[in-house]
């Protein structure tokens, strides 16, 4: 690595050594033992000895830490005392990810991961500059095509259905790049479930509670005797509830958007050679280039808000345990119309022209799988208020109750399952329609679940498992279930 | 573009199957498995007897312990239609094996999707000399299927099957 990745190695010791220098500091600094002048002393002793032990560490990772490619090999050697070799079969690495966060676009370099199916997280993070990037790259792509894995995906990729093309070089070497607007962005995100901020709102303060108890563990037990004893002054009217209600909910919206546009803005997405390379963010870039044969599903959804504004979000589904879903490397399109090309991608160009082989419908027995829930807490809520004798509140969970039948309701109309000639179309989802696109070869195992009233209502439920995603299907016609199941099970060789 | 011919005529639709029983000791197994998480249960009301100023603790004891008691009978009744039901079936390219009794459940993994088979034991089946084989393939769900109730010789030929089936399916 270059010497320039030592300073991003340094940053993250610093970082990593940051919340026991700054304990120790105030430790040291709150007591009485010592005056004034020997508190700024022991601080600069301990700031010194937290800059060299960081120095030190991030030395050791960045002079221990080497990779090489041979035989069709990604070797990692890392630690000192604790000395590691990791071996990665380059046909066995599902992804390749690159994040490039603050201080690496100021030193111009960028962190390379390589996902494989054994581990949750990333197993390898190299840091490397643009000379190094490429270099592998170039190592990665010879391997690849010696392994003989690239030539059939070209047929996949139709050219005529791509939207933008960015260069004569691109083209030249059959390498298509799709750009997505930031604005279509902003449309996408404006059109999900919005209350997706509150995870981010909770993340935020859970960072600010932590924040507060570290520096002192009576501190919040301080802000919640001021909040109750100053809780008569800031009561509101009920209009004022509604008011803060209101106000947290756009709160929350913004915040929701701001994320995904942190994350997903000035995206673009390169299909060249049978890999697919997915790069997006404002402030940190990240990137992840897969192979088409490493995704299991396409996920296509489109609420009514979409349809509306004519988005959609498609996700490119991988094995469950090749991404890093903790932050957030699954391959994401919020706003934009491209399900078409990545379809086209992934399951060829003729995919819309595949003839149907045989479909089944859910029947109303998927209601009760859409409300069972819903019921359950609406009976307990309306015992619970009339207990209470609160009976105008009871409007509560009869409204709950039939936003959930509506629910029930649409979850029946677009739940089916279609076998084409040349793959899967499974429609999902309730208010929004989902269609989740699978390959036959993707099947891992299939499932046939009766009830106790399959011999009255004749219905069963079909799962199928890929490895990254699964499918139930509830409330099938038997004769129709059977007959996919024996499909599945004989196409997905 | 792939255009594979169907042939439903010649395939043995899963429901046709005839299906391997387990080994009868298998129904022993699980009465004393069954036994044992029954009186387990049985066990924690009696806790309650700890608790003196709890007025009436005697009343809800022996009712709870009744409850259980008529639950684990119930259970125990119902472990022969469960075991009767309880089979597999090898096909040319994949196995099935099918359980459950409220709600019956036929698995099939086609041998190409197979990724590890291992013969297992736990300490009641030890008691009885049988096997369980553990049949893993990538999926997300349902990634391990396990066909209990074997003799070892059974155990170790489904397992050896597989291996060579998985082998023969994957070139």
């Amino acid at each position: 690595m270059s010497g320039s990745a030592y300073w991003v190695l340094m940053a993250k010791e610093l970082r990593e050594f940051a919340g026991p220098f700054v304990l120790l500091v105030i430790v040291n600094i709150t007591g009485d033992k010592h005056t004034f002048s020997g508190k700024i002393l022991l601080a600069s002793l301990i700031c010194a000895g937290y800059l060299v032990l960081a120095a030190l560490m991030a030395f050791i990772d960045w002079y221990f830490k080497k990779y090489y490619i041979e035989g069709g090999k990604l070797v990692f050697m890392n630690g000192l005392l604790n000395k590691g070799i990791t071996s990665i079969p380059l046909n066995k690495v599902q992804s390749m990810r690159t994040r490039q966060g603050f201080i690496y676009r100021v030193l111009e370099l960028r962190g390379v991961l390589f996902d494989t199916l054994a581990s949750k997280s990333a197993e390898v993070e190299l840091i490397l500059d643009d000379r190094d990037w490429k270099a592998l790259m170039e190592r990665v792509e010879m391997e690849e095509e010696a392994d003989g894995k690239m030539p059939e995906t070209e047929e996949a990729v139709d050219a005529a259905a791509i939207p933008e093309y960015i260069g004569e070089e691109a083209a030249a070497e059959n390498a298509v790049r799709m750009s997505f607007s930031n604005s279509n962005l902003i449309k996408g995100a404006f059109c999900q479930n919005h209350l997706q901020g509150m995870a981010v709102l909770f993340a935020a303060l859970a960072a600010v509670y932590n924040s507060v108890t570290t520096v002192d563990d009576h501190a919040v037990d301080h802000i919640i005797d001021y909040v109750d004893t100053h809780a008569g002054t800031l009561s509101l009217q009920p209009s004022g509830y509604v008011v803060v209600a209101v106000a947290l909910y756009f709160f929350v919206m913004l915040l929701w958007i701001g994320k995904v546009f942190l994350r997903y803005a000035n995206m673009e997405v390169r299909i060249a050679r049978g890999q697919l390379t997915f790069e997006s963010g404002l402030i940190a870039r990240n990137s992840s280039r897969f192979s088409y044969d490493k995704v299991c599903t396409v996920y296509v959804k489109r609420n009514f808000l979409e349809q509306w504004l004519h988005g959609s979000t498609v996700m490119l589904r991988q094995a469950l345990n090749a991404t890093d879903e903790k932050k957030g490397a699954d391959v994401r399109v919020y706003g934009s119309e491209s399900a078409a090309d990545f379809l086209n991608w992934w399951l060829g160009s003729g995919y819309g022209s595949s003839p149907d082989v045989i479909s089944a419908r859910s029947g109303y027995g998927l209601m009760w799988h859409v409300m069972r829930l819903d019921i359950l807490i609406s009976l307990a809520a309306a015992v619970t208020l009339a207990c209470f004798g609160l009976y105008v509140w009871l409007a509560v969970p009869a409204a709950w109750l039939l936003i959930s039948l509506a629910k029930g309701l649409m979850a029946v109309r677009r739940s089916r399952i279609t076998l084409k000639e040349d793959y899967i179309e499974i429609h999902n989802g309730k208010f929004a329609d989902i269609r989740n696109y699978v390959k036959y070869s993707n099947i891992e195992v299939v499932r046939l679940k009766a009830t106790p009233f399959t011999p009255y209502s004749r219905r069963v439920s079909l799962t199928l498992s890929t490895n990254g995603t699964s499918f139930t299907l509830w409330s099938l016609r038997v004769e129709e279930a059977r007959e996919i199941y024996e499909r599945l099970v004989f196409f997905c060789k | 573009m792939t255009n594979r011919q169907w042939h439903p005529d010649n395939i043995d639709p899963v429901e046709e199957l005839s299906y391997t029983p387990l080994k009868k000791s298998y129904l022993k197994t699980q009465a004393v498995i069954t036994a044992l998480i029954w009186l387990g249960l049985m066990l924690l009301p009696l806790f309650l007897l700890l608790a003196d100023e709890f007025d009436g603790r005697n009343l809800i004891v022996i009712c709870a312990e009744a409850v259980l008691l008529a639950a684990g009978l119930v259970n125990l009744s119902i472990l022969p239609k469960a075991y009767a039901y309880k089979g597999y079936a090898v096909r040319e390219h994949d196995i099935t094996y099918r359980y459950g009794i409220v709600f019956p459940k036929t698995v099939t993994i086609p041998f190409c999707k197979i990724q590890q088979v291992s013969i297992r034991q736990d300490p009641v089946s030890r008691m009885f000399g049988l096997y369980a084989v553990d049949i893993v393939n990538g999926a997300q769900m349902l990634a391990e299927t396990v066909i209990p109730g074997l003799t070892q010789e059974k155990a170790e030929e489904i397992k050896s099957l597989l291996i060579e089936r998985t082998g023969n399916e994957s070139k």
